[in-house]
């Protein structure tokens, strides 16, 4: 497995809301997380992004209190969180993998239920379960029972039972498995809401897409080692892929090609029906001179796209194999 | 939508009480939309009972009773005639023991007569000779039965008096007549002894033995079917989304003890009351049985919740719980005494808590034994359900937390 030494990519401990150290689980033989380090800052959404099997369900279990680790520590707005600590997990609303709900109860008694576990009673309880139902569009659906629900209506109470209590950290493990892409896009949405009203999210999937889409900084993993860390583009240029830029000539191509091969930052260019195709190091950067480059020989440039090494490339270049392998 | 800092209205114990409440609240509402569980709880024990009671109140027209005749002399071949010509009987020839027995523990008969060998030979030797009557120990004897039995008896009792003084008063051979003399003077009247063996006490009243077996037998049904939610609980992560708020594993622990334990509870309540309302059971104590039925539901409770904690499905469990429960019941004496069960069987349903529970209810109901007299009962019985709880306590906690 390819490996990238990362530089000072964690939020500061300091203004973290979260933030564990030298994590270790094992079950048995067989190691689930394996020294895993970082933090999420408040206000910050995190992505922890891996295959399945990958430790991110356990790396979960672990910073929520559900599990004791074998090695390391969690930090809870800086009080430590173990499976026998009580008040920091009131700063956590925990989101399982699995749709927790009770099936035979009504959304509305759901959420009282989640309510009152996290300690709220009365008119506030009464107000917060009113704004959870708001929250998953299941107003009207208030007093149907749970298994009558469609599985995206099921996920997005499944959300608002974890955010009752207003917890200063939304920690989702793998969200919309299993959800229809209008209900997977509801969630994503109201994920985002959430993250730019300034909750810390802890947001863990296999879908790079999703992480791409959502998260600040994105933590990979794999064989339960955080292998990289980072905000996306560093991650992306920490791995030295260069960027494919693809553009549409109205006239000479092959003058072109060699023309862009001078360049700055160009690391190739062929010709391609219809146009020219590059590599390139910042290839949006690079779109005034290849503008200016194509006006110089007398071509136009009729289209120019620039495709970024994703973190599925990432992905692929540290550990040798696909997300979804 | 504002994030703040969570804020924690209640705390401490008052916080606790809460979580726990809420956690039993929950699996109340569960259980009252749940048609099959209702079923289990409020109608299938007075269904049975009712069963029983029926046929206690009125029995049937003709009783079954088997007849075993170890002697086919004179008195004996005259007994079985007599029998088998009563109307109010339908007899039933057995020519072994084992096959009479196994006929009447699983119902076929309602009571058996047994001829002893040589009852010819012994009363021509003056001797009481004892003709044993078996009774259905489930449903209890007949009272025509009974009735139509010692008539017959008797009557023929009668009989052979009779010929003895005619006898001793008769040209008989003077060797015979002497003889009989002889015995009639040493011994005066003899006398056929009917004797009831039915295995269990005297003071036996097959409507307590009844409610008392369903109380039993019904709460711990009750509480291993119950095993299925909490497995669902398990399964669906709502222990594990419950254990990442703000409370302690032993307050969620307690909740779900809680809550199968309320549900244990309110069906023993239940047979109790309804068990003395619609069949009019005297249950003699209130507070030794309320004792018992605590301590039962307390260990149908740790059963529930082992089972519970071991099981992966809910399905799985709802399926091992129904025969489990009788299985159980069956073995710890709650469908019959345990008393008529072969020795090795008795010692198996020792193991059970239902035989030290029936135990306990037996003695309260039957021989008006109060709390004192039960102590040993309810010793076993509350080990049982501490042993049960602490071992399912530790297995819930190594489930949710592993």
């Amino acid at each position: 497995m390819a490996t990238v030494e990362w530089a000072g990519a964690s939020a500061p401990v300091g203004a973290a809301v979260v933030a564990c150290s030298g994590l270790r689980k094992a079950f048995g033989e067989r190691v689930a997380v394996d020294g895993v380090s970082f933090a999420i800052a408040e206000g910050e959404c995190y992505g922890l992004l891996g295959p399945n099997g990958a430790g991110k369900t356990t790396t979960i279990s672990l910073l929520c209190g559900l599990l004791a680790p074998d090695a390391g520590e969690v930090l809870v707005a800086g009080a430590a969180l173990t499976p026998r600590t009580i008040a920091p997990k009131a700063a956590i609303g925990y989101v399982p993998q699995e749709v927790a709900l009770y099936p035979e109860l009504t959304a509305r008694e759901n959420l009282v239920f989640f309510g009152r576990i996290y300690g709220l009673r009365g008119a506030r309880l009464r107000a917060r379960a009113a704004w959870g139902l708001e929250l998953a569009g299941l107003t009207d659906r208030a007093d149907d029972k749970v298994d009558s629900f469609s599985g995206g209506m099921k996920r997005r109470l499944n959300i608002a039972a974890g955010l009752l209590h207003e917890p200063r950290l939304l920690v989702l493990d793998e969200p919309t498995v299993g959800v229809d892409p209008q209900s997977r896009n509801a969630i994503l949405e109201t994920v985002a809401q959430l993250s730019a009203e300034g909750l810390s999210v802890l947001y863990t999937s296999h879908y790079m897409e999703e992480v791409e889409r959502l998260c600040d900084r994105v933590g990979i993993i794999d064989e339960g080692r955080l292998v990289a860390e980072g905000a996306r583009h560093d991650l992306v240029a920490a791995i030295g892929q260069a960027d494919r830029v693809e553009v549409a000539v109205d006239g000479q191509a092959d003058p072109l090609v060699r023309a862009y091969r001078d360049l700055d930052n160009v690391l190739d260019a062929t010709a391609v029906p219809g146009g020219i195709a590059l590599n390139a190091v910042g290839g949006a950067r690079l779109l005034p001179a290849l503008v200016a480059t194509a006006g110089s020989l007398g071509a136009t440039l009729t289209s120019v796209e620039v495709t970024e090494p994703n973190l599925e490339a990432v992905f692929l270049h540290l550990t040798g194999k696909a997300l979804r392998d | 939508m504002t994030p703040t800092a969570g804020p924690h209205p209640a705390a401490g114990r008052t916080r606790g009480i809460q979580v726990v409440a809420a956690i039993i609240r929950a699996n109340l509402t569960r259980l009252s939309r749940d048609r099959l569980g209702l079923f289990f709880i409020l109608l299938l024990p007075f269904l049975i009972i009712l069963l029983f009671g029926v046929a206690a109140a009125d029995g049937p027209a003709s009783p079954a009773v088997g007849l075993l005749a170890h002697d086919d002399a004179a008195v004996a071949t005259a007994l079985v005639d007599r029998l088998q010509d009563a109307e109010e009987l339908e007899v039933v020839r057995y020519g072994d023991r084992a096959q009479l027995e196994r006929a009447l523990r699983r119902g076929r008969l309602q009571a058996a007569v047994v001829l002893p060998h040589g009852l010819d030979a012994a009363l021509r030797a003056d001797e009481t000779v004892d003709v044993e009557l078996l009774a259905d120990p489930s449903g209890g004897l007949p009272a025509v039965a009974r009735s139509v039995i010692d008539r017959i008896v008797a009557e023929e009792s009668a009989r052979i008096e009779a010929g003895r003084i005619a006898a001793a008063t008769s040209g008989l051979g003077a060797d015979e007549a002497r003889a009989m003399a002889a015995a009639v003077d040493r011994a005066g009247e003899p006398e056929v002894v009917v004797e009831t063996v039915t295995a269990v006490a005297d003071d036996y009243d097959p409507l307590s033995q009844s409610a008392a077996g369903n109380l039993v037998l019904f709460v711990f049904i009750t509480s291993l079917v119950g095993s299925s939610a909490l497995v669902e609980t398990r399964r669906l992560g709502l222990s594990r989304r419950m254990l990442a708020a703000p409370t302690s594993a032993r307050t969620v622990l307690l909740g779900e003890a809680s809550a199968r334990f309320a549900v244990a509870l309110f069906q023993g309540v239940l047979v109790v009351v309804g068990a003395s309302m619609l069949f009019g059971v005297d249950w003699q104590d209130p507070l030794a049985v309320a004792l018992i039925v605590v301590l039962i539901s307390l260990a149908g409770t740790g059963a529930a919740m082992l089972m519970g904690a071991r099981f992966r499905n809910a399905e799985q469990a709802a399926t091992v719980a129904v025969p489990m429960g009788i299985g159980l019941g069956m073995l710890g004496g709650c469908l019959w005494p345990l008393e008529i069960v072969p020795a090795p069987l008795q010692a198996i349903g020792r193991l059970t808590p239902h035989a030290w529970a029936m135990d306990g209810l037996t003695a309260v109901t039957m021989r008006g034994a109060g709390v004192p007299d039960v102590l040993g009962a309810v010793t076993v019985l509350g080990v049982y359900g501490a042993a049960l709880l602490a071992v399912a306590a530790w297995q819930l906690r190594r489930a949710l937390l592993s």
